[in-house]
């Protein structure tokens, strides 16, 4: 039996733990504000909140319910556009109707629930936070400036918020009814009893987020593994220089991971590149390296970070590489009942270097044309090592072991680089597809590698390497 | 319960749009969203093959799944009466007759139809049906057969072809634009019930539910009031709801063969394939010019891509004829027959496209002349009449928008020198274009209700898609009568309301308002009736003479000879005063050229190491009459402008040219313009009433939000880099390899 709190009601449910929580929500419940505009994550018209009991405090994230396996909402508070609505409009709602950001009003839902949730996290409310907030939700009649308006707004009610609890001061300030309350309690009591069905299967499942865009008409039917929510899979951690990353570790963690923040200073930039708030929220990393894409962002960079993986197959564990774990296109080293159970890679010292770079057709919300990953380890003016990725250049996610090997030993000057390319050129087997032709691709990679060292070696007379 | 009605308490409404409750809260119900009793659920199966005959289909392992009721294909379908035999089926000008032969026209197409108790059994029902086909040759590719299609004269030639063509500077280049795909928020959606024999009810995602209602009785032979259409709430439109499509007529004939009410969404990927879609084209533009930057004539060529099975026509070449004095212009246009479904217009149909090729072609030439592009453009507007039919403008205030937009952009910031201004990779440029779009209006009806209390109800067929037609009609209302807001409940999308033009090609606010203006007039002529009774000054009045406010009625100014409204109904025992207006545009119309317009500017950045482009503002400036409620016209034209991001910069629906399938046919692989593409957005109205255009002085504002937007944006990117591209959409590949 799949226990969950819908709203303000508990669900007790005897439905497929495969099912999609949109098709409960609409189909089971008839909570038609909940609105399906794709069915893949793309459009955030099903956006819904997600209230968890994380280290003793309640937390809210947003996700796509339309890749939301209702598996993956035992013990969890999720909430529609009907549970924040009040006796009247809600603030955000009033923002919306005010500046007149809602024109056909399909995306309107999502986009308010988006907002709700930005109102619930413990982070200082700024301007840009409630736009990034939204940064998963489409809409094809506004032009997002009417939604940015009520927005800042909105915004503004949140700076009264001080040291009050996210909910306390929701409530408060007419932004969520006053049930809030008493879910932590609530959930608190449900996550004592059994809120899963006794599922288990080969078919592991993480986010979902690939799985059911991929496998959409059979997912919900399969005997599934559920991942996403082990504990012992939880968690981003430093033991001396290594980071471990959970298996279930959600690409959000890594956003508010203190140990990537300290490492990776541009992190945020490399994120923004990354899906949408929503789906970073549910997307864990495990996931991006099993759905095997040739230009997962992820991958890629972890790629050049030479991160290994250990398996589990739930009486075994071993070791990889991931630079091995690719066998060709889709083919993995891992065998049916195998799961990642963690990622290990040595986190970059003081004086290496690491960028990653990413050109698609649209800047945001989209798949790579190519992307590609560097880290440097230099000795004085010398590269000690030097590991290069990329993506959307073969059939696989590639790490340029030529490349890399070439440069080891080697002074950054724009010789070196112009050689390095002419070996990436022949290292590498793009082809022409939706997002871009083989040339474009394979000068693509090579602007990029180029963009790595200006990027990474701000003060080297290596900046004139970039005409047109 | 009205349709815009809050199921949520207010206190009081809240400030915006008559609908906008409904719409924060979620309780708006669209069209798949309806409870029916005993509906079932249909899902469509689509061609595997893009031409040839169906041969056999089998549908029997899709009979067995449990919660199945039944499967239709073109042998077992219930006959549409206008489908009876061949010769019928042209006359019913309907496009695909869906089911009702064995022919196959493009990939995709339906074939066949499941319907089954849930979404589910219908959908996993329906990937158990297979089919044969015998396969025809067929053809998808634009880029290979254009040439093919030969051109011919798309209106009057103005002097000769070729007196001007060795004036001193002359632009000559081609233009291509891929197929760009509506996609509105909302899939198209209907649930078709026969409440009895021949009696229809849908509620149907479109534009015009008159059109739809119009359609059913031609296709089934019976009269338009038995057929009701309810479309209250619509998830955006963009042109895709102008016609019936064949998933609407497959719910029809599904819930006619098994006597229940059908519901049929469409999936995304049907949505690249059903609905319509802006299509593929090339141009050519030849413009020439003298010394002194006066236009010397115009060459404009234009081919699109339309369907096997019907034609359409988007009339690229309009815009050539109507922005600019040419004293020599010659205009051509074909149509290229690919296997691909039917076309449509989408939003700025015809000129979107046409503008962007003129609009380059004369940037380019600016360059070539040395002529700043503003005043190569403000020196040869046609600002008095419309070149073509010879018709004065009633308001043409194109050179305002433009110097308008100059100034909020700050233009004079712009430098000639291409790339002047730069920052590392990063080169900055301007561009600008204008856009023109005829001010249309249509007969429309509108009807009035009002209780006791003053509160009114203002009713029309008419749709709204998200411009805000209820709201303006809320807006009209209100300053037609002088009743407050808060007592005008707005009511539409409904064709058992007074009938109303689609909502479509600007024209909606138009018509709408002179309905509303009539419908008030009809209601103070009968309240002016009653009052008559009391106070012998209503004997002959105008409708101009007489005040409505919250309470009663007055004679040319508030509270004079005042009569409630109480009294008119305790005394002639009214429950409720109903009146119905129609109103049509007049003689104005045959003596007068309309149009809206507006001028944008681009401010962009381009990056030339991996060619990335990052637009930093839109200005948009337009003329849209008067402008009935700033801030909804403001989101519009915002709503637009992002669209022509789109246009310029993403949006492609492509297809292979070997198996005829589109490719990245979802919001994954269809890209328009998410948030963060989204710049600066600022917009300005010249907000100067047209008289003659509608009683409200307004003029549509639908269109020319998007119309020239594409072709600022390239032309900033040239003066950012110095290539001219001119393949949309510009995505990084062209500015890296261009």
């Amino acid at each position: 039996m799949i226990k969950f709190i819908l709203n303000d009601v508990e669900i007790k449910t005897d439905l497929k733990p495969g099912m999609l929580l949109l098709d409960l929500i609409r189909y089971n419940q008839q909570l038609t504000g909940t609105k399906i505009g794709c069915r893949e994550g793309d459009c955030g018209a099903c956006t819904v909140l997600v209230g968890e009991i994380k280290n003793g405090h309640l937390e809210y994230s947003t996700a796509t319910s339309c890749l939301m396996a209702i598996g993956n909402a035992c013990g969890k508070h999720i909430v529609t556009i009907e549970g924040i609505n009040i006796d009247g409009l809600n603030a955000i709602q009033e923002a919306f109707a005010k500046e007149g950001a809602t024109q056909c009003g399909f995306c309107t839902p999502g986009f308010i629930v988006s907002l709700a949730g930005f109102s619930l996290d413990k982070s200082t409310p700024t301007y840009e936070r409630s736009i990034d907030a939204m940064n998963g939700n489409i809409c094809r009649c506004t032009g997002y400036k009417s939604i940015e308006r009520a927005a800042k707004n909105f915004t503004e009610i949140l700076g009264q918020r001080s040291t009050q609890e996210p909910v306390e001061f929701a409530v408060d300030n007419r932004i969520i009814p006053a049930y809030f309350l008493k879910i932590k309690e609530r959930l608190l009591k449900l996550n004592g009893q059994d809120t899963q069905s006794a599922t288990a299967g080969n078919k592991f499942l993480g986010g979902g987020t690939d799985l059911y865009v991929q496998q959409h008409d059979t997912m919900p039917g399969e005997a599934i593994g559920f991942l996403f929510d082990k504990t012992e899979l939880k968690g981003i951690n430093q033991y001396d220089d290594v980071c471990e990353i959970g298996g279930a570790a959600t690409v959000a963690d890594i956003a508010v991971s203190p140990v990537f923040q300290k490492y990776f200073p541009a992190l945020k930039e490399y994120i923004e590149l990354v899906s949408s708030t929503q789906i970073r929220n549910m997307a864990t990393v495990a996931g991006n390296f099993t759905n095997a894409s040739p230009i997962g962002d992820l991958t890629i960079i972890f790629l050049a970070l030479d991160a290994k993986l250990t398996l589990n197959d739930g009486a075994q564990k071993r070791t990889i590489s991931l630079r091995s774990f690719y066998k060709g296109y889709k083919q993995l080293d891992k065998k049916a009942d195998e799961f990642i159970e963690k990622i290990s890679f040595v986190l970059p010292a003081e004086t290496d270097r690491f960028n990653f770079e990413k050109v698609s057709k649209r800047t945001h919300l989209d798949i790579a044309s190519v992307n590609s990953a560097i880290k440097i380890s230099m000795e004085g003016n010398v590269v000690s090592s030097a590991s290069i990725s990329a993506g959307g250049v073969g059939p696989i996610p590639a790490w340029l072991s030529n490349g890399s090997a070439f440069l080891t030993g080697k002074e950054i000057t724009p010789e070196n680089i112009e050689e390095l390319l002419k070996i990436v050129q022949s290292e590498i087997s793009p082809i022409s597809d939706a997002r871009g032709s083989e040339a474009y691709k394979r000068l693509l990679l090579s602007q990029l590698i180029k963009a790595h060292f200006i990027k990474s070696f701000p003060a080297l007379p290596i900046q004139n390497l970039l005409h047109g | 319960m009205g349709f815009f009605d809050d199921t949520i308490s207010l206190s009081a409404p809240p400030e915006g749009r008559v609908e906008a409750t409904a719409k924060v809260t979620g309780s708006g119900k669209y069209s798949a969203e309806y409870e029916v009793a005993s509906l079932c659920h249909a899902v469509l199966v689509g061609s595997t093959i893009p031409a040839g005959i169906i041969k056999s289909i089998n549908v029997g392992n899709a009979r067995q799944v449990e919660g199945v009721i039944d499967v239709i294909t073109h042998l077992n379908r219930p006959m549409v009466p206008a489908f009876a035999d061949e010769a019928k089926i042209k006359e019913a000008r309907f496009g695909l007759p869906v089911f009702h032969t064995d022919k196959i026209y493009f990939k995709g197409q339906p074939i066949a139809m499941v319907i089954a108790e849930t979404l589910e059994d219908a959908t996993y029902a329906a990937s158990l049906i297979t089919a044969e086909y015998a396969a025809d040759q067929f053809n998808v590719d634009f880029e290979k057969s254009y040439k093919n299609a030969e051109l011919k004269t798309a209106g009057k030639d103005r002097g000769t072809a070729d007196s001007w063509a060795e004036t001193p500077s002359v632009v000559e280049a081609e233009y291509t634009i891929k197929n760009e795909v509506h996609n509105p928020m909302e899939m198209h959606a209907t649930i078709a019930h026969w409440t009895a024999e021949n009696e229809l009810k849908m509620f149907d995602k479109n534009q015009g539910v008159n059109n739809v209602q119009r359609m059913f009785a031609k296709l089934y032979n019976i009269p338009a009031e038995k057929i009701h259409v309810v479309s209250e709430f619509v998830g955006g439109g963009f042109g895709s709801g102008l016609r019936v499509w064949p998933h609407c007529l497959a719910a029809v004939i599904g819930a006619k063969a098994v006597k229940r009410p059908v519901k049929l969404v469409l999936t995304r990927p049907q949505m690249f394939t059903l609905v319509g879609y802006r299509p593929e084209s090339w141009q050519k533009v030849k413009i020439g010019a003298d010394n002194s930057g006066k236009f010397t004539g115009i060459l404009h060529q234009a081919r699109h891509a339309t369907c096997v099975y019907d034609n359409f026509n988007e009339g690229i070449t309009r815009i050539a004829r109507l922005v600019y004095n040419f004293a020599n212009l010659r205009t051509e246009s074909a149509t290229v027959p690919l296997n691909l479904s039917m076309p449509t217009w989408m939003r700025g149909p015809g000129d979107c496209t046409g503008d962007f090729a003129i609009e380059s072609a004369i940037d380019e030439l600016s360059y070539k002349l040395n002529i700043d592009p503003v005043q190569l453009r403000l020196q040869n507007l046609a600002l008095e009449k419309d070149p073509d039919s010879g018709k004065k403008w009633s308001t043409n205030f194109v050179d305002e928008c433009i110097k308008l937009a100059a100034e909020k952009i700050q233009w004079q910031n712009r430098k000639a020198a291409i790339g002047a201004i730069s920052d590392g990779d990063w080169k900055t440029g301007y561009g600008m274009a204008v856009g023109m779009w005829n001010a249309g209006r249509s007969n429309a009806s509108a009807g009035i209700k009002m209780l006791k209390d003053g509160s009114i109800t203002v009713q029309t067929a008419m749709t709204d898609i998200g411009t805000g037609t209820g709201t303006a009609m809320q807006n009209i209302a209100k300053d037609a009568t002088g009743i407050s807001k808060e007592k005008i409940r707005i009511e539409l999308g409904n064709s058992n309301l007074p009938p109303a033009p689609s909502q479509g090609g600007s024209t909606g606010l138009s018509s709408i308002s002179g309905a509303v203006a009539a419908a008030v007039n009809a209601l103070k002529m009968k309240l002016a009736g009653f009052a008559a009774a009391e106070n012998d000054t209503y004997k002959n009045v105008v409708g101009a003479d007489i005040i409505l406010s919250d309470n009663g009625i007055s004679y040319k100014t508030t509270n004079q000879q005042f009569v409630p409204y109480s009294v008119i109904w305790e005394k002639n025992n009214l429950q409720v005063l109903e009146v119905e207006a129609s109103s049509a545009p007049g003689d104005e119309r045959k003596q007068l050229a309309f149009c809206s317009s507006a001028a944008h500017f681009c401010m962009v950045k381009v990056n030339t190491k991996t060619g990335k482009i990052k637009i930093e503002k839109m200005v948009c400036a337009a003329d849209g009459g008067t402008i009935v409620n700033e801030k909804a016209a403001a989101n519009q034209i915002s709503g637009a402008v992002v669209g022509g991001i789109g246009m310029a910069l993403m949006e492609e629906q492509l297809i292979d040219p070997k198996l005829g399938t589109a490719i990245g046919n979802d919001l994954a692989g269809y890209h328009f313009a998410v948030n963060a593409d989204a710049p600066i957005v600022e917009v300005i109205f010249v907000n100067k009433p047209d008289v003659n255009s509608n009683p409200s002085g307004s003029k549509g504002l639908g269109e020319v939000g998007i119309i020239g937007a594409a072709a600022a944006i390239a032309n900033a990117i040239y003066n950012a880099i110095g290539k001219r591209l001119r393949d949309l959409p510009i995505t990084p590949d062209k500015v890296l390899m261009g």
